[in-house]
């Protein structure tokens, strides 16, 4: 489904990212996991699409389409989906309004005939349930005024309503407490299928405990410099980060 | 000929004919301050920023023809009373005003009562300058609204002001006067289109007067054609515990200029003040507002929002007095503006004077650009750049348009906002 190839960007001057190689096949879940400052949250944003990074060399496959050539919303209707670490507040247009669109105008790229009210809103209903998130909310502006825990259950919905194939959790544990982590985690369960993917992106093991990967990854400095299974997460958790900067250091 | 010299030469003609209900001394004296002052230049500091060079040397007609096909206004989407005038003239076929008796007196300002008009006209004015001077002198076509007292309009009164350009450039001056007596409330819309691509030019004064527990809210909207001129004064003067909301929208025009002056001049009274314009190729929209709190215990709430785009100008000037026994005052303003090209300017000035001591006032202005981050978390959820920069538009002036109190008339205006930020290029 993804295929990364020797990925590497950089923002102004700095080098952040320095030859990342992924591969994520439909029906699993990879974390990468990582020290602060590691490069974890800028492959999640040069892979989303955001400008502010620069990438020098590499290639990114998705679905076999030359992800780096398409505008951020054109690998959203391709099916990549990023739950962002700050979910923006957009004063002045509701959660709703917001979806209705996103919806149709993933549906136009792919050909398919917008979706009438009746229909959105029996969509939204049943998806609301999954992630536990109170009805009321999404009819207010987006994230404005939302508790930490609101914001990040709001990006599982409208993952829920977009239904895409690849998920990006970017640090969406960050700042959560462990009833909002878990309702979140449940969500993401639920919505997982043989056809699709999620890439968990945390600086902490304990979202594993609830979303269980199949590999794990670790990021530092810019590379990835270890992957395995989720007991390599119990590891990290045990000894922390310190152990893979000296294995690192001293190569 | 320039300006100046063409309405003092008009006024040679038109004086004999003038209505009586305004003396013809102070006819007099206002076109003596014409020659005197002669037109706002930007070297007067309350334009320093608005050129009307532009219309200076413009072969005006200030009679033209007023018939006009129906189907050239924009009618809005709303039951109201309706006066249509066509450079200047009301056109009695185009208007519906049918019921209205039973709440309001309604007439032509040229009609109006003399002791009426001598209590009411240019009763607050506090920027005088040669164009309400002429405004003033010519006196003659408008609106006469007198609200009865305990009387609640059922209906907007909604004035078209039509600038029909087919033949050539246009001058008008309107004069309005609405008068709320007592716990009575009306709200009055201006609308303002052009017909025609030629200049216009209009020069208009409308004064609200608001009695004990009254209730006004007035709207202007203005979507003239790219070559017109508009300089428009609402002068608001209120008594006890009256309550006013202004609304301000402007989409279209060459150069737009709106003084929005209001007397707080009993205790207990509220102004709102809202604002949106859209600037795009070479406009130019200045709005100056005052607020003159005079007397104890009043509040007013000021908000204007802008989106500029090509190399259009905004200019905004927000005046707050609070006058030395105007204790208790509360008094906020804020104006915001994003800048959606690279040459497009706004020129902001809070601007507060407050000679009580016991008093809440704040303001702030911003100029900025768009969200960045906002635009790419839509554009991540598969909206396309396009469509998400209108979104967020609609959403940045959406805490203007939603003070518009008519659900038909704010969806309406909404949609034709969404519409010109859609054509902007």
């Amino acid at each position: 489904m993804l295929s990364i190839k020797n990925l590497q960007a950089r923002i102004e001057e700095k080098e952040i990212l320095k030859g990342i190689n992924l591969e994520v096949k439909a029906g699993e879940v990879h974390a990468i996991m990582g020290p602060n400052g590691s490069g974890k949250s800028t492959l999640a944003s040069v892979l989303s699409g955001r400008e502010t990074y620069e990438v020098t060399a590499g290639s990114v496959l998705f679905e076999g389409k030359d992800l780096l050539e398409l505008s951020p919303e054109e690998r959203a209707c391709e099916g990549l989906f990023l739950a962002f670490q700050y979910p923006v507040e957009i004063p002045g247009v509701s959660t709703i309004n917001f979806l209705k669109t996103a919806v149709n105008s993933i549906r136009e790229y792919r050909g398919e005939e917008a979706m009438d009210a009746v229909s959105f809103l029996k969509m939204m209903k049943e998806k609301v349930k999954l992630v536990e998130i109170d009805e009321t909310l999404l009819k207010r502006s987006l994230n404005e005024g939302f508790s930490g825990g609101e914001k990040k259950r709001n990006e599982i919905f409208q993952m829920a309503m977009l239904e895409p194939k690849l998920t990006i959790l970017d640090e969406t544990d960050s700042g959560l407490d462990i009833d909002a982590l878990r309702i979140v985690a449940n969500g993401v369960n639920k919505l997982r299928t043989k056809n699709n993917a999620v890439i968990v992106v945390t600086h902490y093991q304990r979202l594993l405990d609830y979303i269980i990967p199949d590999y794990v990854h670790v990021l530092y400095n810019g590379r990835i410099v270890k992957s395995g299974t989720k007991d390599l997460a119990l590891e990290l958790e045990a000894k922390g980060y310190d152990w893979i900067k000296e294995e690192n250091a001293a190569v | 000929m320039n300006l100046k010299d063409l309405l003092i030469q008009e006024y040679k003609t038109f004086a004999p004919t003038a209505p009586s209900n305004i003396a013809s001394s102070v006819r007099e004296e206002s076109m003596k301050q014409l020659g005197e002052m002669g037109i706002p230049s930007m070297k007067m500091e309350e334009w320093k920023y608005t050129n009307l060079k532009g219309i200076l040397e413009t072969p005006f007609a200030t009679k033209s023809a007023t018939e006009i096909s129906k189907d050239a206004i924009h009618f809005y989407n709303i039951d109201a009373y309706r006066l249509v005038f066509v450079n200047g003239i009301l056109n009695t076929t185009l208007s519906d005003t049918k019921g209205l008796e039973e709440f309001a007196t309604l007439s032509s300002i040229a009609d109006a009562d003399a002791a009426v008009v001598k209590k009411y006209v240019n009763t607050f004015n506090p920027f005088h300058d040669g164009l309400l001077a002429s405004n003033l002198a010519f006196a003659t076509n408008g609106v006469f609204l007198h609200v009865k007292k305990g009387k609640t309009v059922p209906k907007p009164v909604l004035a078209y002001f039509i600038s029909d350009t087919s033949k050539g450039p246009v001058l008008v001056q309107p004069r309005n006067l609405i008068v709320l007596e007592q716990a009575s409330s009306v709200k009055w819309i201006e609308s303002f289109q052009s017909v025609g691509n030629d200049i216009s030019f209009t020069n208009i004064c409308s004064e609200f007067f608001l009695h004990l527990d009254s209730n006004l809210e007035q709207y202007k909207f203005q979507q003239e054609n790219d070559k017109a001129y508009h300089v428009g004064n609402s002068q608001v003067v209120h008594l006890e515990k009256s309550n006013s909301y202004a609304g301000t929208f402007t989409w279209s025009g060459a150069v737009v200029r709106n003084n929005l002056n209001i007397h707080l001049g009993a205790e207990y009274c509220e102004a709102h003040l809202y604002g949106l314009y859209l600037g795009n190729g070479s406009q130019h929209i200045d709005n100056h507002s005052l607020v003159d709190h005079a007397m104890p215990n009043c509040y007013s709430n000021e908000l204007y929002k802008g989106i500029l785009n090509g190399e259009s100008k905004g200019v905004f000037n927000g005046k707050i007095w609070v006058q030395k026994d105007a204790q208790k005052t509360n008094a906020f303003q804020s104006n915001k503006t994003v800048l959606l090209s690279k040459k497009a300017t706004m020129n902001t000035k809070p601007q507060l004077e407050i000679f009580a001591d016991d008093v809440k006032c704040s303001h702030g202005a911003t100029v900025g650009q768009m969200d960045e981050s906002a635009l790419f978390f839509l554009r991540a959820r598969g909206i396309p750049e396009a469509k998400a920069k209108i979104l967020l538009m609609q959403a940045f002036s959406d805490d203007v348009l939603n003070k518009i109190s008519m659900p038909e008339l704010q969806e309406e205006i909404s949609a034709i906002i969404a519409d010109a930020l859609i054509s902007q290029k």
